[in-house]
């Protein structure tokens, strides 16, 4: 959280500080807007510095700050949307877009900064490892939620333990393919977050092809890639599982009969190609896993364990 | 001062010297300074040459005084 | 004895214009260094896509005296906790007493620092090479001054020595 203070201008942090530590740490977004209040998020909903209008010059020095004075650096950034920097946090990016050919080039001018803290939470997967690992093998997992229900934070853990091994499950070779750079916040290639020895990260890489990329060098026995749903990941995943690898991905939805209703989702569950499914939910502020269900799609735990 | 070789050595070479110093400031741009150089150098060797003639004319007077 | 003392005289005056002199060859030296740097800083950038903090400390290394002084002082700026922009500016104010460099070019370094690692890379290259453009202009002046004053100067020196002598004696 350190690295996320010192980016923002001085008297934003100071007014932060005077919040309860508590809340400091249950910090979920800080965004900045030029113009307007910043609003922080934590336990769900936002909270607005009404005194704190966050300027143009604040915007500036914030944009210098994270380029450490070199905007030149940032262009594949800028033409993504987000700067990961140290700690895994990730800032988000909008404002005006210049195009080319009308694809977009970068973002011109930064008016909107969307600052998500991130937070290994180490153990979340604990609930449900027993139900990931059977027969001597990883199932093919997909982890359903709405957004901030810890789908992420999930795949995380499960890619830690995964690969560090857990108890009778031996450690095995783990390939994350991190299209947005959230499960392992790498900066220049290297994972912030906390993985255990035997991870490799592609970061910032389309999915389909990534996880083509890590089969041909990495050689993975288990698969993480999160935010499935596009016709070309189904595609790819379909390579992937039949070229011998364990896949375990995340999707928006809201439950398991939902995504059946999603064409492409539709493919993958008709044939049988998770073992599991892992619903999650936000009740109140707190993530819970609402359920796990098997291939058929039958329910085989609502055992309502929290991240 | 007396009217030897080296006095009037000396007073050639002070004006020679003053005109170069003047061409070279010319040159540079600096007008201004070349012009108080000349004057301030026109000055001494008048003076030099001024108490040349003064130690002239104290001979003169010796002479016609001796005679007188 | 007199000998000695007029040779004396003479010596150090031809040393004084030496000085004055020395000023009109330093200069175009100094901007051809100048240059060379913001073509080196240019590489960093466009190619390597360094980010000016490293670029400082890479210069300070590479380059020769005295333009590596520039960056030197640019690097303790930075690490005082200075903006880029308030950095340069102070980096630029201290570093030039020590050099034979002029305002003119002084006022296009400080225009310069402005435009560094505010955009992209192809805006950035326009920025350096409009400054290297500045800064050639500059250079073929200052040339054309050193072949004027700077011989004019050692003459000087030789001149008002001897005049200084003549009047002595």
């Amino acid at each position: 959280m350190d690295e996320v203070l010192t980016l923002i201008p001085e008297h934003i942090t100071k007014e932060i500080l005077q919040l309860s530590p508590q809340l400091v740490d249950q910090l979920e977004e800080i965004r900045c807007r030029i113009g307007r209040p910043v609003e922080l998020m934590y336990g769900g909903k936002p909270h607005f510095l009404d005194k704190l209008i966050f300027s143009v010059q604040d915007a500036r020095a914030l944009l210098g700050k994270l380029s450490h004075y070199s905007l030149y650096t940032l262009e594949e950034e800028l033409r993504r949307g987000y700067v990961t920097i140290s700690g895994g946090h990730r800032i988000g990016l909008a404002g005006k877009v210049i195009t080319e050919e009308s694809q977009v080039k970068r973002i011109r001018d930064v008016s909107s900064f969307n600052i998500r803290i991130a937070r290994q939470r180490l153990g979340a997967s604990r609930a449900v490892l027993e139900f990931l690992y059977q027969d001597h093998r990883w199932y093919n997992t997909l982890i359903i939620g709405p957004p901030q229900a810890g789908k992420t934070t999930l795949l995380r853990d499960i890619a830690r333990m995964a690969s560090q091994g857990e108890g009778i499950i031996p450690s095995a070779k783990v390939g994350i393919v991190d299209e947005r750079s959230e499960i392992a916040g790498s900066v220049k290639g290297v994972p912030q977050h906390v993985f255990g020895p035997r991870v490799d990260v592609l970061d910032a890489c389309p999915k389909a092809e990534g996880m083509m990329m890590l089969i041909r060098s990495m050689s993975p026995e288990l698969i993480i890639i999160d935010e499935i749903g596009r016709e070309e990941d189904s595609e790819a995943l379909l390579e992937v599982l039949n070229a011998g690898v364990n896949v375990i991905a995340s999707a928006h939805g809201y439950s398991y009969e939902q995504i059946l209703l999603r064409p492409n989702m539709h493919l993958l569950v008709e044939q049988r190609l998770f073992d599991r499914f892992i619903i999650l939910s936000r009740r109140g502020g707190l993530r819970v896993i609402e359920a796990i269900y098997n291939g058929e799609g039958s329910l085989i735990s609502r055992n309502r364990a929290l991240i | 001062m007396s009217l030897d070789v080296n006095t009037i050595f000396q007073i050639a070479g002070i004006g020679i010297i003053v005109a170069m110093i003047q061409t070279v400031l010319k040159q540079m741009g600096k007008d201004d300074w070349a012009q108080w150089v000349t004057l301030i150098g026109f000055v001494v060797i008048l003076y030099m040459v001024s108490s040349l003639i003064g130690n002239l004319f104290d001979k003169i007077k010796d002479v016609f005084l001796f005679q007188g | 004895m007199k000998i000695i003392g007029s040779l004396l005289i003479i010596l150090t005056s031809m040393a004084i214009g030496r000085m004055y002199g020395k000023r009109y060859r330093d200069r175009p030296r100094q901007l051809r260094q100048l240059r060379s740097a913001l073509q080196v800083l240019e590489t960093e950038i466009t190619y390597s896509l360094r980010p000016i903090g490293d670029v400082a400390a890479k210069l300070m290394q590479q380059l020769p005296k005295p333009i590596n002084l520039f960056f030197k002082q640019l690097t303790e700026e930075l690490n005082k906790g200075l903006p880029l922009q308030g950095a340069w500016k102070e980096a630029v104010h201290k570093f030039w007493q020590g050099t034979a460099l002029k305002k003119s070019e002084q006022d296009i370094l400080l225009q310069f620092g402005v435009t560094l690692g505010q955009s992209d890379r192809e805006n950035q290259e326009k920025h350096i090479h409009l400054a290297l453009t500045y800064l050639e202009r500059e250079e073929f002046e200052a040339r054309e001054a050193q072949a004027t004053y700077e011989k004019l100067w050692n003459t000087m020196g030789f001149l008002a020595g001897l005049l200084i002598v003549l009047l002595l004696i």
